[in-house]
């Protein structure tokens, strides 16, 4: 299993079928949903099935995340309470608008987990921003609880609460981008890019993950596993640039074990952040499969 | 491989199954001996061959007991099969064996004159429904046999299966008995699986409905071979005999693995410029052919030759010269069928020369690489693909065996899964391609290598590709099914299972 | 099987599910199971079902399995929801 969040794949938490497939498209994440896939009648139902399923057959090549419902419904707490002793290794909040359904939550997994006797954070939490003041709190949202390690924005939902007007080319959410991708950086957290709904639309999708890279995101959600393979192609490194990393990370390896003040490559000055990404590079492509000596 | 060896001497016991051996490796048995004889004949110039079917069956002098033949080119549209039988059967004829190169779900017609006893005994490739639950009941004289589409020309050949009468479904016909099945309103394409009859039946028939007095342009069965020929009306349904255009799997869990076959074959040192392969024609396999296309494009391979049964995927690439030449037994499609009449690229090849192993060498031979399904797979790699999970007959050897014998990587795509099913087991129902043959499998849940095959399993490691043990790869489908409650098959033999050197290699359980 | 009107549902008729109909009875368990891969699952099915009403000391019971080619985990989950549907319901 790999450490990176390129890829994060709902999952509908009231079917079956799609629960056993799920660990087979390769995403780095799976997040199973109770939310909006699962109706209101069967809220119960799928509880207890990802329940089962994880009990039965957790996948093990990736991270399993548990989409919850939002904190004022009544779905919220049996959420909660009957995900956390299954140690899932997030649960993602939609609907997250403050610093304090951060740390309302993060309470609420501190008790699950000593009732469960697991370690003290180990549930981490993910936060969906899809409304104008959870935009607005990115930065605190993101503070809110040293359990988040990612915000994401909902695209969707942020749209309806604006009163905005659906583009093509989405430029009105231009702005809840790049303020989601600077609060994540500012907070020491991921960005997770939004979800892109018309899967059909291959090449729409791949220019749009291509425009989130650009921004500063480092993973994406998606909803169909043929939406998987893109997203790595556009955040994996190439072969190239592969190459280049190993060389930067082993002359900066060199120089550190002669004491060198400074790192140099090809006659250029190699500074900690080039170093920094290169190393992010290798994570990447160990994380794709690929061999690194 | 160990077959057992008493019910080996059971099989000994039937009529026509006394010299059969037990399978002993996929290339251990040799051939012995010569061809067989086939009698002469003179036809004089101007003489007339066509005539009704009564006057052809008394002519040919076909009596009680006699093996009769017919081709599956016509796959599911076929009328000739029954419309021929119903004539031997008013004619009170009995006892005959109905030896085909398949039976597909249409024969199910011929259930009535299996149970007046017209037909006793099947020799075949495939059996499926309705006649398939017939012959599992025990019902025939003797167990069904089950054979390749290589091990039949081999039985033809060597003269094991003698046919006394060949109807040949001819959409095509001069009158001089010229035939082709790329000409017609019930154009088929490829012939190849009638032409080991043609040549050695003793009596060879035409049955068409597209007779005409020119001689034809395009022959696939020489004049030389037929002795008559009959008109009709039809002799099949259009929609049954061709496909609509086969589309590509739409599946996400079928996509993955076939992109990993693309992926496996892609890291191997069989992909590079001038392979031959075999690519099936369902959506799975079509879906393969298009990574290995995509991967053909963006590498600048092209491919020296396609060997096997044609859809309009194959034209499609043959036509972008993205592989050179073809050798062709079957077409699945309207496309296949016209490229064939019409490209010069594009060969008809008979079953004999596509997979007979006794031969100085089947196009089989060609293969750098084969994609094959399965309806089954064991833990040493044997395939199943004759009958399903309850040891019920639903599909065929076909070429399956033939191609997996000769290609250098046979790689099969197949679900770990089928509903709760597992189709990874410790021994399949049915073993019809031996394991030895079979080089990768390929599932959803991942990639396993037959250990015999170091160099491909050193060829895709480190390239991010699911790779496990074939036990590990059981082991996740045990965890996923479940207990399963163990199959109780019968003891009692109703079908052998031909390999296809004509060894036997497993049976048929009575259900 | 009969049912009254104190019966619950639970599950789809979606390939890999399973429909369970079930009714808390006063005595004994009666559990119908309809399956393709009956042969195959019957009795692992039959044990999932007794498993959760074990577990929530369901004495008695009517049980009616309409199989889909579901896995062992999906048949307890469902039946589980059941039984609680089912209690929730017989406390109103």
């Amino acid at each position: 299993m790999n450490s990176l969040y390129r890829t994060l794949l709902f999952v509908p938490g009231n079917n079956p079928g799609q629960l056993v497939k799920a660990e087979i498209y390769g995403a780095d994440s799976v997040i199973f949903d109770l939310e909006d896939a699962v109706s209101v009648h069967e809220k119960d139902a799928a509880r207890d099935l990802v329940r089962h399923y994880l009990l039965a057959m957790r996948p093990d090549n990736c991270r399993v995340g548990i989409r919850i419902n939002a904190q004022d419904t009544p779905y919220y707490e049996k959420d909660v309470r009957a995900m956390v002793p299954l140690k899932p290794d997030f649960l993602r909040l939609p609907k997250s608008e403050t610093a304090e359904n951060m740390q309302k939550l993060d309470a609420l997994i501190t008790e699950c987990e000593k009732k469960a006797g697991i370690e003290a954070g180990s549930v981490k939490i993910i936060a969906t921003i899809e409304t104008a003041l959870g935009v607005y709190n990115a930065f605190q949202i993101a503070k809110g609880s040293p359990r988040v390690i990612a915000i994401g924005l909902g695209a969707e939902d942020f749209r309806t609460d604006m009163k905005m007007t659906r583009s093509d080319d989405g430029q009105e959410i231009l702005f809840a981008r790049n303020l989601i991708s600077l609060s994540a950086h500012a907070a020491g957290v991921m960005p997770l890019d939004y979800v892109y709904s018309n899967f059909a639309n291959m090449e729409g999708f791949t220019a749009d993950v291509k425009f989130g890279k650009m921004l500063g995101f480092t993973g994406k959600s998606v909803i169909h596993p043929s939406q998987v393979p893109l997203v790595h192609e556009v955040y994996n490194p190439t072969d190239k640039e592969i190459e280049h990393a190993k060389r930067v990370v082993a002359a900066y390896n060199e120089a550190m074990a002669r004491n060198a003040g400074v790192v140099a490559l090809d006659g250029k000055m190699i500074d900690m952040p080039i170093v920094t990404r290169a190393k992010n590079t290798l994570e990447y492509a160990k994380a794709s499969g690929k061999e690194i000596e | 491989m160990m077959f057992d060896h008493a019910l080996m001497s059971e099989i000994n016991k039937f009529p026509g199954y006394e010299n059969k051996k037990a399978f002993a490796g996929a290339f251990a048995t040799l051939p012995d001996g010569m061809m067989a004889p086939r009698s002469l004949k003179c036809v004089k110039p101007g003489t007339n061959k066509k005539f009704s079917l009564d006057y052809i069956l008394d002519a040919v002098g076909l009596k009680d007991g006699m093996t009769i033949s017919f081709h599956h080119c016509l796959r599911n549209g076929d009328a000739v099969m029954r419309y021929v039988i119903d004539a031997i059967a008013k004619k009170g004829i009995r006892d005959l064996t109905l030896a085909v190169s398949s039976l597909s779900a249409v024969q199910d017609c011929l259930l009535p004159y299996f149970e007046q006893g017209v037909i006793t005994a099947i020799d075949t490739s495939g059996n499926r429904g309705k006649l398939g639950a017939y012959v599992q009941k025990g019902k025939l004289k003797k167990p069904a046999i089950y054979r390749t589409h290589g091990g039949r020309a081999r039985a033809i050949e060597t003269g094991e299966l003698h046919i006394d009468v060949a109807f040949i479904a001819a959409p095509c016909c001069d009158k001089f008995g010229n035939i082709n099945g790329v000409q017609g309103k019930s154009a088929c394409g490829s012939l190849g699986y009638a032409m080991p009859d043609a040549e050695y039946a003793d009596h060879v028939v035409a049955i068409t409905d597209g007779y005409t007095e020119k001689p034809l342009d395009y022959v696939s069965i020489p004049q030389t071979q037929v002795d008559y020929i009959t008109e009709i009306d039809s002799i099949g349904d259009p929609k049954g005999i061709t496909t609509g255009s086969i589309r590509v799997s739409k599946s996400p869990a079928e996509l993955i693995i076939s992109k990993y076959a693309a992926d496996v074959i892609g890291f191997t040192e069989y992909f590079r410029d001038g392979m031959v392969f075999q690519f099936g024609s369902g959506g799975m396999a079509i879906a393969t052919a298009g990574y290995i296309r995509e991967k053909m494009l963006a590498r600048g391979i092209v491919a020296d030759a396609g060997v096997g049964g044609v859809s309009g995927f194959h034209v499609q690439m043959l036509n972008e010269g993205l592989i050179k030449t073809f050798y062709d037994p079957q077409d699945f499609d309207l496309t296949a069928i016209s490229s064939l009449g019409t490209n010069p690229k594009h060969h008809e090849i008979s079953a004999s020369a596509y997979a007979n192993p006794f031969s100085a060498s089947p196009y089989v031979n060609m293969l750098d690489v084969t994609v094959l399904s399965a309806t089954e797979i064991d833990t040493d790699f044997n395939v199943n693909v004759l009958t399903d999970s309850y040891g019920k007959l639903l599909g065929a050897p076909g070429g399956h065996p033939d191609s997996a014998a000769g290609a250098k990587l046979t790689v099969i795509t197949m679900p770990l899964l089928r509903n709760r099913l597992p189709m990874l087991l410790d021994h399949v129902s049915t073993i019809v391609t031996p394991g030895e043959t079979v080089d990768v499998l390929v599932t959803e849940y991942g990639i396993a290598v037959n250990p015999r095959r170091q160099d491909i399993s050193d060829a895709l490691k480190g390239k991010g590709l699911p790779l496990k043990s074939i036990e590990e790869l059981k082991a996740k489908a045990d965890a996923l099914t479940g207990k399963v409650a163990p199959l109780e098959l019968s003891d009692e033999i109703c079908g052998i299972v031909e390999y296809r050197d004509g060894t036997i290699i497993d049976i048929i359980h009575k259900i | 099987m009969e049912f009254t009107d104190k019966a619950v549902k639970c599950g789809t008729d979606k390939k890999g599910d399973l429909q369970v109909t079930l009714e808390i009875t006063g005595d004994g368990r009666e559990i119908e199971v309809h399956s393709k891969v009956e042969k195959k699952f019957g009795a692992a099915i039959r044990a999932a079902v007794e498993e959760m009403l074990d577990l929530h000391k369901v004495a008695a019971a009517k049980v009616l399995v309409e199989d889909l080619g579901a896995l062992d985990f999906a048949v307890k989950a469902r039946v589980e929801t059941a039984v609680k549907r089912a209690l929730a319901k017989e406390e109103k």
